[in-house]
């Protein structure tokens, strides 16, 4: 019935399998290893273990968004089919990509007026971009046109939660992509900031923890204030982590204890080479649908 | 004494007098008055701490000669204001500054001015300080101001209220025993009382002494300290070429303090404004191309600006260089520390600038204000990180025009906490009272040395024994570390807590204090705990613990 295609990011940081289960399609991004370009492909060609490992024994990383002539590539073939695409695109706040993907749509749509391409910003990232388009997937199976899930996306996009924190902060000051405050980078002191993605979908540094077991607990806090019905919370919950499956585990168990009513046990998946390049080994995230976020 | 004249009026030239005895008579008995301290904490003493306050004024006063009386007066404020070193040494200041403001628009001092000028001292030291103690130094001034106007009106002579003054002084003085708990265990009168005893006392003497009077300071342990803050911004022109870009980021909000570090290492006169999209530069070094090429890896120039300064073109280019100030950020971290791992820390936390002391000399309210005013900031948090400095930093806002801010921490701990309570989003309010909240979830315990034999709450303490303090009470003495660290693990078992951190100090080696670590880590026996060790490199304190 509904023979559109749902799309995103390889930053969504689910498996390959679970992907093709879904029935998502994803535009590949590239991550440099010193120097050598490679195709973010959900780890079927590195495999995680080992790119982490790669990182840690001091290899540079990299990651380069695909421009205008990448997203037509992507784009084109399934229009070509006369197909109509709903694509979610990592947050605008993190990455150019967004602009390149914006410019590919009006030029393909020049090209092809009868069909429809819809380029969501999901002002989210990792498997926050994944649980959102789970729920997505979830949507278009019950039936729902892609008019009407283009709408329910830009409008409960922002309900998406993404907490997170990291046990070594060295890849966070080298990429930039957090901007370096006052305390949030006291490594000395093995201080743990918990971040967020604000509502621009930029990621903001909130609390400055001492110590892993600490700030464990606190994301889980986060959790019970700001989850969608608190402590009856009956949505998905996803964990991504780059390498540190130790304290995901820990926080799913966590998260399980307190959320009865969650919908299945907590997913924990990899964050992939495309993130991890910038998170660099120890980030643990947490996303779940909660308030919509406000700052 | 020679002549049996009564001084009932002085000058100007007397109270300079006065006023450089006074200096030269702390000086004389600081270490009198630092044997008064209660706990036998070889910190920065009251007596010391007076002394050096009062000799700032000795010292301004002996550049200026024939002075009338409330420019000498005012002077004298001002120079302890500054120079004021602890709370004791805070509170003379305010008492002399008080004093200044009894005799402005005064040539001249009889009986009554001086027993009103006492009593507007006591008024300035008295609205200072947050929760005014009976049995210290401001009730035994207190005393010997209603002394004073008592005597003013029995006979108006300086002299005469000066000596009623003092008779009362040592009244007062005897009764701070009794009145404060801590004293009447130590069995010892308040350090600051007798130190405000001496300057009365040695303003007297001063009236009729035939010798000449000056101020000479016993050692040069000052003048050390403060020796690392010369030398900033000399401006000589050693570098040729004026260079300017304006760069595009690729990334926004990248983070670009590397490429402040670097620029200021190639060059001088830096001026560098980031505003998240573009950074722009201003920069005089010898090296423009290689200044270009780092600023490169940030993002795509937008403009360059290139010129030799020793060529014509230059003075209109220096103009407009000028032109180009760097807005204030909002907020600055000023933290007293000593030690270079917990400066590290203070660094690597974001604090723009440390000043130096804490364990071992107090820092003055100058040296906290040459700090204020290195940082371009509009508001500025201090963090004094000990009790005796915190009295210092509030008299830092009176001189800055920035908002100035004190988290009142009394340990390191505390102030490390402080910080951790901040966030750059919120505005100063909200942050000072985040900070202040994050202070009190930490407990702190000290251990150092017994400076000097000594006996508080019938506890006999030897000079050298370990000493154990929590907060800022006295927890046990003993000549064992292992006593001391576990009457320690005890105070942490009482409370709920789950880290403690470490900090050992420059006298204690690592292998020492990976030892100390396994042994609190026996005693607490709660693998829940996380315990840390840090290298802090403190004088003074083997370790300072803390617990959460």
């Amino acid at each position: 019935m509904n023979s559109y295609i749902l799309s995103t990011c390889s930053t969504l940081d689910k498996s390959f399998e679970y992907v093709k289960e879904r029935n998502i399609e994803y535009i590949k991004f590239v991550f440099l290893t010193d120097g050598k370009e490679n195709f973010d492909d959900l780890g079927q060609t590195l495999s995680y273990d080992k790119f982490y490992q790669m990182m840690r024994d001091g290899v540079d990383t990299k990651t380069s968004q695909p421009n205008v002539q990448d997203y037509k590539n992507y784009f084109e073939p399934f229009l070509k089919e006369g197909k109509d695409v709903i694509h979610l695109n990592l947050s605008s706040g993190l990455s150019g990509a967004q602009t390149s993907a914006k410019i590919a749509r009006e030029e393909l749509l020049e090209k092809y007026p009868e069909r429809k391409l819809y380029v969501i910003d999901s002002l989210g990232a990792s498997a926050g971009m994944g649980l959102l388009v789970d729920k997505m997937a979830d949507l278009r199976d019950e039936g729902m046109s892609i008019d009407d899930l283009a709408k329910w996306a830009e409008e409960n996009k922002l309900k998406l939660h993404h907490w997170f924190f990291s046990t070594d902060l060295t890849f966070y000051v080298k990429g930039g992509r957090v901007s370096k405050v006052a305390g949030w980078f006291g490594t000395v002191l093995k201080i743990c900031p918990l971040l967020n993605m604000d509502l621009n979908g930029k990621l903001i540094p909130r609390q400055k923890i001492k110590g892993k077991a600490s700030v464990i607990k606190e994301i889980v806090k986060k959790m019970e204030e700001n989850a969608e019905g608190g402590l009856n919370y009956n949505g998905k919950c996803y964990i991504s982590h780059a390498d540190s499956y130790e304290d995901a585990r820990m926080v799913a168990d966590l998260v399980e204890a307190k959320f009865p009513s969650l919908n299945g046990k907590v997913e924990i998946s990899s964050i992939g080479t495309t993130i991890g390049s910038h998170t660099g080994p120890g980030t643990v995230a947490l996303f779940f649908f909660g308030n919509e976020r406000k700052d | 004494m020679a002549e049996n004249k009564q001084h009932d009026i002085i000058t100007g030239e007397d109270y300079k007098k006065l006023i450089i005895n006074a200096a030269q008579s702390l000086e004389d008995n600081k270490e009198e008055i630092n044997e008064l301290n209660v706990f036998p904490v070889p910190d920065g003493d009251t007596g010391s701490n007076m002394s050096l306050t009062v000799a700032e004024a000795a010292k301004e006063l002996m550049k200026n000669n024939d002075m009338p009386l409330d420019k000498t007066a005012e002077k004298t404020a001002k120079a302890m204001l500054h120079g004021a070193r602890g709370n004791s040494g805070v509170i003379t200041s305010l008492l002399f500054r008080g004093i200044a403001k009894g005799l402005s628009n005064e040539t001249e001092c009889d009986g009554i001015a001086w027993a009103r000028a006492l009593k507007a001292g006591v008024e300035a030291a008295y609205t200072a300080v947050d929760r005014p103690a009976e049995g210290t130094i401001l009730t035994v001034a207190k005393r010997c101001a209603d002394a004073a106007e008592k005597a003013a009106k029995e006979k108006n002579s300086f002299e005469y209220v000066l000596d009623c003054a003092i008779n009362e002084a040592e009244i007062a003085l005897d009764d701070t025993v009794k009145q404060n708990p801590v004293l009447e265990k130590a069995g010892v009168v308040d350090a600051g009382g007798m130190g405000w005893l001496i300057v009365m006392k040695a303003m007297h003497q001063a009236l009729n002494s035939k010798k000449a009077i000056k101020y000479e300071a016993k050692n040069t342990v000052e003048a050390k300290e403060r020796a690392d803050f010369a030398s900033f911004n000399t401006e000589d022109i050693t570098f040729t070429f004026c260079t300017e870009f304006i760069v595009k980021k690729h990334i926004p909000d990248q983070a670009t303090s590397d490429l402040k570090q670097y620029l200021n290492g190639m060059g001088d006169s830096l001026v560098m404004i980031d505003d998240g999209e573009i950074i722009k530069v201003h920069v005089h070094t010898n090296e423009p191309h290689a200044v270009l090429g780092e600023a490169l890896k940030y993002g795509e120039y937008e403009t360059v600006k290139v010129e030799n300064m020793r060529s014509q073109h230059t003075s209109k280019l220096v103009e407009e260089s000028q032109e180009i100030k760097e807005l204030p950020k909002e907020y600055g971290f000023v933290s007293v520390a000593s030690g270079e791992g917990l400066c590290e820390i203070f660094t690597e936390l974001g604090v723009d600038e440390i000043v130096s002391g804490g364990q071992t000399m107090n820092p003055s309210t100058e040296d906290l204000y040459s700090a204020v005013c290195r940082i371009n900031a509009k508001n500025i948090f201090i963090l004094p990180n000990n009790k005796n400095i915190i009295m210092t930093s509030n008299q830092v806002a009176e001189l800055s025009d920035k908002n100035i801010i004190v988290i009142p921490t009394k340990s390191v701990p505390q102030g490390i906490n402080a910080i951790l309570g901040f966030d750059e989003g919120n505005d100063a309010i909200t942050n000072e009272a985040s900070m202040k909240e994050m202070v009190d979830t930490v407990s702190t315990m000290q251990i150092t040395y017994a400076a000097r034999d000594s006996s508080y709450d019938g506890l006999d303490i030897k000079e050298g024994d370990y000493l154990a303090l929590c907060e800022d009470k006295l927890l046990s003495s003993n000549p064992e570390l292992e006593d001391v660290i576990s009457n320690i693990c005890d105070k942490i078992k009482e409370q709920e807590k789950s880290i403690v951190s470490i900090y050992y100090g420059c006298d204690v080696t690592e292998e020492e204090a990976e030892k100390t670590q396994k042994t609190i880590s026996n005693i607490l026996d709660n693998t829940d705990m996380e315990i840390n060790l840090y290298s802090g490199n403190q004088p003074v304190y083997y370790y300072i613990i803390s617990a959460e």
